[in-house]
Formats: structure tokens, C-alpha cells, sequence
């Protein structure tokens, strides 16, 4: 990897990996489960999925820069990038989730087994302000000053799955539920550090790295359908429970790993110096010099090791708990509690209510704060055509559309039922 | 020039870094400061070409260029060439085996052909009485020698012819004949008056002259007579006995006997040697070569020896064949051989001796052949090199030039000036043989062909005759000579040099041996292939100066179709200097298309300071600065799209007087910091 690739990686993660936007077709495996459960369509013999979902939240970054950055693709002037500042706390999180699957269920001996394919997306991050100023204005501010670039996180990765489930009813109120995920990995990146300091000398004659930084990737997209750079296991698990009007749901996700190959790995924990690339043979400033300018080179020349080595990740599990209350025919409440294991995500604490508007139509209204970003409000439907299809939609765009230079976060679910 | 290289490298590493990201997305600028590259200079890396760097004991440095001018190899002076040499040899004889004959005519023949068969009939009994025979011929008695030749045409021999009368009978008035089968000739003819009984009579003749055939007849009339009885024993008789012996022949259809047929003892002249005398040479490399080509009716064994040429203690041999009626081509490696030049009593000089020696062997077939038949030999050398000559070399004037020397310790300098406090201009000569020499420099000029102005080195030292003395043998010493062409000599080199020349034009004469021959002790010079006379020309500056304003100029390619990503819209370039040379250095960038027309320009109005001095003239601290080159969008998109960017460089010493020493401890280190508006 040349130094190119390696300015491309930290860019590429500071403007949120723009380009997750073009796969950005995702489910909402929740919400799917409460709409599909018998109590709307009895117990089918056979259901298909096609379930897509794009989630984008942040603590600070305000969904106008999110947007010109991500969904136009826009020049960030300056005007922009104070709509951002201006927001920023010392500390920040921004995370996305895209997701996109089918899956296919059948009954069989009172057991519906299942069997699905997919595509996963996933980017959590933690940051400084002053990370976000080096990146959008660069260090000219900070001449003869010091960058908190301290506890920073990056993860993200993106794998396709292969699952296998089944769910029984092990009593009249109770249903209990597993998939086991064979996992195909693709990007990897895992960015950290605890401690983080960056100084600018007053003639940006040098700067000074004072950190234990430690980064892992897997360089490679791959686009062949039998390679990989790694392959995991992941097991889903789920509960419900029934009892009068209520609904109580407890699951467990993306409890499992990736094992990724040749993860390019740099770690040092110390001052790093940088003060420009030593020229040592002047009689020949030839092309090989700037050829050999590579990551590894500039990292050796600041003492950075780097190694190359296969690497365990453990995916970000996530454990959802969910309580609905149907308070009438059309009136039903949920609480939706929710926690991911992924770094810059709180706890998220979600009420829905739906609303039968029609025997073919629900409103649905939910409001949320936590995970990602902080407070939330999103808008669904759910649509029931012919008794075989259900089509759903969730979208958390009207704080996007409403006050998008206060607000963070965007995002949609789409899903499509069949059931025969 | 060093400072080009570095800018070169920092538009390298600028352009590098400005390679946009691979996927479409938000763009923005950011302004970024940081380092690009850095190093230290010193002399060593300023001067292009360390070789040109002497670093004196005080730590001063003095700027040396050496330019060979003048290799006179022992190539140049000597060839060993060799006449082709030439043998026809004709058979100087051909010999044949002795060889005898013996035909018996006893009494019952005798008897008969005197028509006393009755006697004859009485064998084994007494004869009581007294007979006289006669005359009794024996005509036509074959003696046949033709299993050894069937015709001699003898040069020399002798044919002895023995009778052994074994009769009872005395013989009287003999007549013998030998003649030829073929042609009747006659070969012997002889009459012996008496041949007692049981006695024996012996005659030679002289072949010389007659042909022969292997086919002879013979004819005998003979009488007999006893002056008493006696017994009748038809068994006895006489005996014939014909040898012929010693014989060489003109020619000769005959089985031969082994016998050498040539053998020739000569000398060959080394060719276009003039006035030089070689006693000995050792051979580099070459081949002698030869070609036979026979005429005889047989395999020819020839043997070339070079009794004067010794390798390993072996002197030079070959034996080879040639085939009957036939030719052949040979080649030896003739290298490393000692060649003994002397000839054959070692009291001459460019001569050595060579023998060839032609063989028959028996083969016991028969063949013909004559002294007509011959062995023609052309023995030569082929691209024969000395490694090694001993003699004397002979007197030769060697014309070296007019030719030029390019000159690079100036060649970038474009302007200003520069007095150097010392210059030197000597002309250093080894020689690498053992013989004495003479060098006349005819004319030296240098010229700076930017300014158009020339200056011719005058002195006294110019247009005589200088000796260079010879090298010594053992042990091997060259012999060394300088010509002092500074001005401390009389010269005006600072004039040459303060010209900044880059090119010195030199017309030189060199002369070996320029008494000539003086006696035989001049025999004792000798060359060696790897020692040479040499010339050189050697240029040394104390780098003492004064600068004003002197300026260096460099053109560097680019390639801007190599730079994809154009990522850099504006910025400055921060030469960061920490300057420890005595002098001021500003610098200019001009940015050209590809046809050398500057588009644009890069310059600061700052820059960078001399370091200061002590008392003793001497750096006493580094002298930091900072220099900043601006470049706008529109600069930016000349740089980039810049064929080649001229570099100019002047530099000022600072104190202005007296002469500022450059010492080898002096650096100047740079940090070249990029303030650049980046757009990811």
C-alpha cells in the first residue's frame, strides 16, 4: 500500500465512507418480525422476504453536511463545514448500519425453517472535533498548537451471509427461534487509539504524533464469489412471548466473528516525529524514490511497526428487547429497547405506535433517542394487499427534510412479504 | 546541481500527495502544512561529481579535475609483423633400400647348352679326361628386382656384381651382360678373362645416370676348360649375384624406405620495423599459421620448429601430415611464447629461426616419385600481439590533437563571476616504458563558450621540449614527470580558469626515443602491453572564492502526463534553510512548455542568508531562513502542466572580500515545508 492508499483509507473513512450510499438497500429484521408474526397472517406455509435498510445517525454532524456530503456529493465549502463545527462536541460518534436480504420460510412439522441470503454494511466511529478540523480544514489552524486526536474509533466491515434458522413453538405463549450466519468478509478497518496528540510546529517543519495507534485492514474489496478476506459464523437468537394483549420480544444478533486474513496491522505507542522524507542519495533523485514512498516506508521512518498477521473480530452484537401492548383494535403500543456492541453507540431507547387506519393500512410513529445519533423521530406504514403481500416502510428523513443544519441521522427501512 | 535535485523531489512528493481519492464523492480543501522532504548538503553533495572534491589536511577544499589527454600504448609503437614465409621444398633426395639378386646357372645347364648332354648324363661318375668348352652362351637369364622398383632413374648408386664359380671347370673369357627387359638398355656389360675354379669374381658398376628396370635380363657366354679329369656333379655351378646398393634416384617407381626428404634450416624478418631493433618479445596473442600442400604420392610428415620461442621451457614444435598429393590448412596459438629475436647466432636483431623437416615413412606400398616432387609450406603469423618487447623502441613523434576536453566544473554557470585566490594547471606525465621520451605541449586554450571569450595558456614552459624519463625495469618503476603550467610558474592559469571554461582545447607532441640509437644499450628498453605513456591534464582549485552573484542554472524534465490527480490548487513552498556556507543563495524557478518557452515563474523576494563569520573568515553558526514560494491556481496549473522547470541559482559570498575558504564541515540544511490548499 502506497501512501496514496493510505491517505485514501483515513479520507475514506472521514467522509463516512460515501460510497455505502450506492448498496444502501436494507431491512429492519425487528420490525419485520412484529409485522409478520401471526397474529396478522396466521402461521403461512411459506413467506418470502425481500428486506432492505440504510440507518446513518450521528451525535453532532448535522444531517445538511451529511447531505451534501453523502447524497450530492457535494463541494463542502466553507459555509458547510461551519454547519458542522458548529455542532461538534470534543467527542462524536457517527455510525451507519445497511442492510439488504431475501429470505424464505417454511413450515414443516410445526417448525418454520428458514434460509436467507444477504449483504451487511457496518461503520461506527468515535472522533474528536479536532479530528473532524484536521480532516475538513487541515492543520494550518493549528501551527504551533496541539490536535486532540485522542481515543478515536473506527470500525467498519462489511460481510455477505448465508443463514439457516428454524423456529418452534415450545408452548402455547412461547416461540423460540435461531439462525446460524455463514459469513463472507470483505472491507475490514479497525482504527484506534487512547491517546492522541498532534502537534504542528510553528513552520510545519515537523509534526509530532503523540499516540497508541493501532490500525487493522483488510485492503481489498473482493469481487470474486469464492474469495474473501475472511470467512466467520454469527448465530441469531430470538424469544416471544405472549401473554393477554402483550407481545414480548428478546433477541440476540451477530453473535459471532470474522476471521479476517492478512490484515495489514500498524501499531506503535509513542511520539512519532515526521519531519519529512529523508532524501540520503542526492546523486540520484530519481523516480524510485518517490516510488518507494510507501505507508510501510513512512511509517518505519516514525517508528510505527507494521506486520502483517490474520486477525479474530468479533462482530458488533446487538440485543434487542421489545414490549408491545395492544391497547385496541387499532391502537398498539411498542417499546423498543436496543444496544449494539460497536463503538460511539449508546443504548437506544425507541416508542412506536401504530395506528390501523384501514384493515389494509397501519400508521406507524415512533420516537427514539440513543444508538448512534441522539433524539429521533420516524414515520412507517404498513400496507396489506390481496391477504398475500404486506409491504412496510420506515423512514427517519423528516428531521433530515425539516431542520436538516440541527438534526442527525436519515435513514429507511422497505420491506416486502409475501405469504402463501 | 544538488539543490535542483531536491526541488525535483519536492514537486515528486507534492504531486504525489495530490492524487485524489479513487471513488467520486464530496470534495473539499483543506489547508495543510507539513513537511516534505529534508536534507543536508555539503560540499560533497553540491559538487556533482565527488571525484572532483580534495579535501585538504586543514579541512579547505580544493576543486581537481583530471582529463586524460594523451595514452601511448606499446601498441602504438611496435607491431610483430611477420613476412609470410614460404618453403617449396623438392625432394632433396630419394633413397632406396639395397637390394640383391642371385641367379645360379649349374653344371647340368651349362652342359647342356654346349650340347654335351652325354657328359651331363654321366653325373656322379669320373670324367677321366680334360674338356674344353666353349664358347658355351646362357642367354636371357631373368633377374627379376622389380618387387622393389619397377623403374629407377638412378642419380647415384652401384651395382656389384659377384660370380662364385663353384664349377670343377676353370671359366675363360666371360662375357657378361645385364640389360633391361623393357628397353633393352644395357645396364652392365663385362668381360673377365679367367674365373678359376672355385674362386670368385667381383665387379662394380656405377648406376649413376642409367634407368633401371625391376625387370633384367641376362646373357652370359662363357668358356671352360680342366686340364685334368673330373667328377661329373650337375649340381654344382656358378653363381651370380647382383647387388645394387647406395642408390638415389631422380625418380623412381619403387616400395621406399623411411628417408627425410626435407629439411631446411631459415630466418624470418620481423617487416616494417624502421629503427626499431626487438631482441626479444613475448607474444600476447596471435597464431602462427600454415598451409601444406604436397605433391608425392605418399603421407608427408613435416615437423615446424621455432627454435627461439619457449614457453614453459618448451620451445615451439608441431608435427602434422600431410596427406598424399594433398593440402592441409594448420593454426596455433602462438600466445605466451618468449620470442628469441636474436637469429641463429644471437648477434642479430628483429630475426628468429624456424625449421621444417619432412618425413616419408615406409609404407611398403609401391609409389612413384622424383626429385620434381615437393612440399610446399606457407608458414605465417596471424594478428600477432606483444605483451612484452625487449629492444630498442625506436624514435617516433606522436601527434596528440588539437582535441578538446569538455569541461563540467563550470558547465552550469550562467552568470556572475568568481575569482579564485589560487589556480593550477600541470600537466602530469607517466611513462609506463623503458625508454626515454620527450613532450612538447604546443598550444593549451580554454574557452567559455556561453561568454564567447578564450585565453591561450602562455608560459615557458610552452612549445619546448621536455624529457620524461624512461621506467625502470626491476623493479618496475615508472618514470614520472609534471609540468607546471601555474602561475606560480610563470603561466597565466587564474586567467584560464577565471574564464569558467568548459572547454579546453590542447594540441601535444610526444617523442620516444629523441636522441635516436645511440649503441647497444639501448637494447635494454623494453614496453609492456598494460604500461603506457600517459598525459593528463589536471585542473585544481582551492575552493578560496569570491562570488558575486554567481549563478548556476539546471533544467529538469518533468513528465506531466504522469500526474493523474491534480489535488494541489495553491499553496507556497517553505524552504526551511539552516545555511552554513559563507553564502547568500537565492533561487528561481521558470516553468517551460515543451518547447523550452517559459509559461511561468516561481521566485521569492527573501533569501537565503550567508552564514556569518569569525574573525578567521571562518563559519562561526548557521544562519536559518525562510523562503517562501507562492504559487497561485493559475501557477499551480503551469506547474503542472510544466514540460521542464529551469532552476536558477545565485550565490553571493557574504563577507563580499577578502577570498572565503570552503571547508568540508560546512552544510547547509534544508526542510522544505509545503503550505498547500489541498482539494480532496
Amino acid at each position: 500500500m502506497n501512501i496514496n492508499r493510505l491517505n485514501k483509507s483515513l479520507i475514506f473513512i472521514s467522509v463516512f465512507l460515501i460510497h455505502f450510499l450506492t448498496s444502501a438497500q436494507n431491512n429492519s429484521l425487528e420490525d419485520l418480525a412484529f409485522y409478520s408474526d401471526s397474529s396478522i397472517f396466521g402461521n403461512p406455509k411459506l413467506r418470502v422476504t425481500l428486506q432492505g435498510n440504510y440507518f446513518l445517525n450521528a451525535s453532532s454532524i448535522p444531517n445538511y453536511f451529511l447531505g451534501k456530503a453523502l447524497y450530492e456529493s457535494a463541494y463542502l465549502d466553507d459555509d458547510i463545514k461551519q454547519t458542522a463545527i458548529a455542532r461538534l462536541k470534543s467527542r462524536n460518534r457517527i455510525g451507519l448500519e445497511a442492510n439488504a436480504g431475501l429470505n424464505v420460510a417454511f413450515v414443516k412439522n410445526d417448525i418454520r425453517y428458514s434460509i436467507g441470503i444477504g449483504h451487511k454494511e457496518f461503520l461506527s466511529m468515535k472522533f474528536t472535533e479536532d479530528m473532524f478540523r484536521l480532516i475538513f480544514l487541515g492543520n494550518k489552524d493549528f501551527l504551533d498548537k496541539t490536535a486532540d486526536v485522542s481515543n478515536i474509533r473506527i470500525k467498519t466491515f462489511n460481510y455477505q451471509y448465508l443463514s439457516v434458522g428454524a423456529e418452534k413453538k415450545l408452548s402455547e405463549s412461547l416461540v423460540a427461534g435461531a439462525s446460524l450466519n455463514l459469513l463472507r468478509g470483505g472491507r475490514y478497518l479497525n482504527f484506534r487509539t487512547q491517546r492522541g496528540d498532534l502537534f504542528t510546529e510553528a513552520n510545519g517543519t515537523y509534526l509530532d504524533l503523540n499516540s497508541d495507534l493501532n490500525i487493522q485492514f483488510a485492503p481489498n474489496d473482493t469481487s470474486k464469489a469464492f474469495e474473501s478476506n475472511g470467512l466467520g459464523t454469527s448465530l441469531d437468537l430470538f424469544f416471544r412471548t405472549v401473554k393477554g394483549k402483550s407481545l414480548i420480544e428478546f433477541s440476540i444478533q451477530d453473535l459471532g466473528f470474522i476471521s479476517w486474513k492478512e490484515v495489514k496491522q500498524y501499531e506503535g505507542d509513542s511520539t512519532f516525529r515526521y519531519s519529512g522524507q529523508e532524501i540520503t542519495d542526492l546523486l540520484s533523485p530519481n523516480s524510485s524514490l518517490i516510488s518507494d514512498m510507501s505507508a510501510d516506508s513512512m511509517a518505519a521512518s516514525v517508528g510505527i511497526k507494521s506486520s502483517v498477521k490474520n486477525q479474530w473480530m468479533w462482530l458488533p452484537a446487538r440485543i434487542n428487547f421489545s414490549w408491545r401492548y395492544s391497547a385496541s383494535e387499532k391502537m398498539t403500543h411498542q417499546v423498543l429497547l436496543r444496544h449494539c456492541f460497536a463503538p460511539g453507540y449508546i443504548p437506544r431507547l425507541q416508542y412506536r405506535n401504530i395506528l390501523a387506519l384501514h384493515k389494509s393500512f397501519s400508521l406507524v410513529n415512533s420516537v427514539a433517542y440513543g444508538g448512534f445519533g441522539r433524539g429521533d423521530y420516524e414515520l412507517g406504514g404498513l400496507v396489506r394487499i390481496q391477504d398475500f403481500w404486506l409491504v412496510s416502510a420506515n423512514l427517519h428523513l423528516a428531521e433530515y427534510v425539516v431542520m436538516g443544519k440541527k438534526s442527525s441521522g436519515n435513514g429507511f427501512s422497505l420491506g416486502v412479504t409475501g405469504m402463501f | 546541481m544538488k539543490l535542483t535535485n531536491i526541488i525535483q523531489i519536492v514537486l515528486g512528493v507534492f504531486f504525489l500527495t495530490s492524487c485524489k481519492n479513487a471513488f467520486d464523492g464530496p470534495t473539499w480543501d483543506s489547508k495543510i502544512v507539513a513537511p516534505l522532504v529534508k536534507t543536508s548538503l555539503s560540499i560533497d553533495n553540491i559538487v556533482r561529481d565527488t571525484t572532483h572534491i580534495q579535501i585538504n589536511p586543514d579541512q579547505t577544499i580544493t576543486l581537481v579535475n583530471r582529463d586524460s589527454i594523451a595514452g601511448i600504448s606499446l601498441d602504438t609503437l611496435v607491431a610483430l609483423n611477420t613476412p609470410a614465409f614460404e618453403q617449396t621444398r623438392k625432394l632433396d633426395q630419394i633413397v632406396l633400400d639395397e637390394r640383391s639378386d642371385t641367379t645360379v646357372l649349374n653344371m647340368g645347364q651349362i652342359l647342356r647348352s654346349a650340347n654335351l648332354q652325354a657328359i651331363a648324363n654321366l653325373h656322379g661318375s669320373y670324367y677321366p679326361f680334360p674338356v674344353s668348352l666353349g664358347p658355351v652362351p646362357v642367354n636371357n637369364v631373368n633377374i627379376d628386382i622389380s618387387q622393389f622398383f619397377t623403374t629407377a632413374n638412378i642419380k647415384t648408386g652401384n651395382l656389384e656384381l659377384k660370380v662364385i664359380n663353384e664349377l670343377p671347370l676353370n671359366l675363360t673369357n666371360v662375357d657378361l651382360t645385364v640389360r633391361n627387359a623393357g628397353n633393352s638398355n644395357i645396364i652392365i656389360q663385362k668381360n673377365v678373362p679367367s674365373i678359376p675354379s672355385n674362386t670368385t669374381y667381383i665387379t662394380n658398376e656405377d648406376l649413376a645416370g642409367k634407368l633401371v628396370e625391376g625387370s633384367l635380363l641376362g646373357n652370359m657366354i662363357l668358356s671352360a676348360n680342366t686340364s685334368s679329369g673330373f667328377t661329373i656333379d650337375t649340381n654344382r655351378a656358378v653363381t651370380l649375384i647382383m647387388t645394387i646398393s647406395g642408390v638415389t634416384v631422380n625418380s623412381a617407381t619403387a616400395i621406399f624406405p623411411a628417408q627425410e626428404v626435407v629439411n631446411n634450416t631459415d630466418v624470418v624478418i620481423l617487416q616494417g620495423m624502421d629503427d626499431i631493433r626487438l631482441t626479444k618479445a613475448i607474444v600476447k596473442s596471435g597464431n602462427i599459421v600454415a598451409e601444406a600442400i604436397s605433391t608425392i604420392n605418399d603421407s608427408l610428415f613435416f615437423d615446424y620448429l621455432i627454435p627461439g620461442a619457449v614457453k614453459n621451457g618448451i620451445p615451439f614444435s608441431t608435427s602434422e601430415a600431410v596427406p598424399p598429393n594433398g593440402n592441409n590448412s594448420y593454426s596455433y596459438d602462438f600466445s605466451g611464447y618468449e620470442l628469441d629475436l636474436t637469429g641463429v647466432l644471437n648477434d642479430t636483431v628483429n630475426t628468429f629461426v624456424n625449421q621444417l623437416v619432412g618425413n616419408m615413412k615406409y609404407t611398403g606400398n609401391l609409389i612413384s616419385m622424383s626429385l620434381n616432387d615437393s612440399l610446399r609450406i606457407r608458414i605465417g603469423t596471424e594478428n600477432l600481439t606483444p605483451s612484452y618487447v625487449k629492444g630498442f623502441l625506436g624514435r617516433d613523434t606522436i601527434q596528440i590533437g588539437p582535441d578538446v576536453i569538455e569541461l563540467d566544473l563550470f558547465k552550469n554557470v550562467i552568470g556572475g563571476s568568481i575569482s579564485f585566490e589560487e589556480a593550477d594547471i600541470r600537466m602530469a606525465i607517466e611513462n609506463g616504458m623503458g625508454l626515454p621520451g620527450g613532450v612538447v605541449i604546443n598550444q593549451v586554450r580554454a574557452e567559455n563558450t556561453r561568454t564567447g571569450a578564450s585565453v591561450l595558456l602562455t608560459g615557458p614552459n610552452m612549445g619546448n621540449l621536455l624529457m620524461i624519463p624512461p621506467a625502470i625495469e626491476s623493479p618496475y618503476t615508472p618514470g614520472y614527470y609534471e609540468i607546471n603550467l601555474s602561475t606560480a610558474a610563470g603561466h597565466n592559469a587564474e586567467d584560464l580558469l577565471s574564464l569558467l571554461p568548459d572547454k579546453i582545447t590542447y594540441d601535444v607532441m610526444v617523442i620516444t626515443n629523441p636522441a635516436g640509437y645511440s649503441g647497444v644499450s639501448d637494447l635494454n628498453q623494453f614496453a609492456f602491453t598494460d604500461k603506457s605513456i600517459t598525459a593528463n591534464l589536471d585542473v585544481s582549485i582551492p575552493l578560496s572564492i569570491i562570488s558575486n552573484n554567481l549563478t548556476l542554472m539546471d533544467t529538469v524534465a518533468t513528465n506531466p502526463a504522469a500526474i493523474k490527480k491534480r489535488n494541489v490548487k495553491s499553496g507556497s513552498l517553505n524552504v526551511v534553510a539552516n545555511n552554513g556556507f559563507p553564502l547568500d543563495a537565492s533561487l528561481e524557478m521558470y516553468l517551460m512548455d515543451q518547447y523550452y518557452t517559459i509559461t511561468d515563474s516561481l521566485t521569492s523576494s527573501t533569501k537565503v542568508n550567508a552564514a556569518p563569520v569569525d574573525g578567521s573568515n571562518k563559519v562561526s553558526a548557521k544562519q536559518q531562513s525562510v523562503v517562501a514560494f507562492e504559487a497561485d491556481e493559475a501557477t499551480m496549473q503551469n506547474l503542472y502542466n510544466a514540460s521542464y522547470i529551469a532552476f536558477k541559482v545565485h550565490f553571493t559570498t557574504e563577507p563580499v572580500t577578502p577570498h572565503l575558504k570552503i571547508y568540508s564541515n560546512y552544510s547547509i540544511d534544508f526542510k522544505i515545508v509545503g503550505d498547500l490548499n489541498y482539494s480532496f
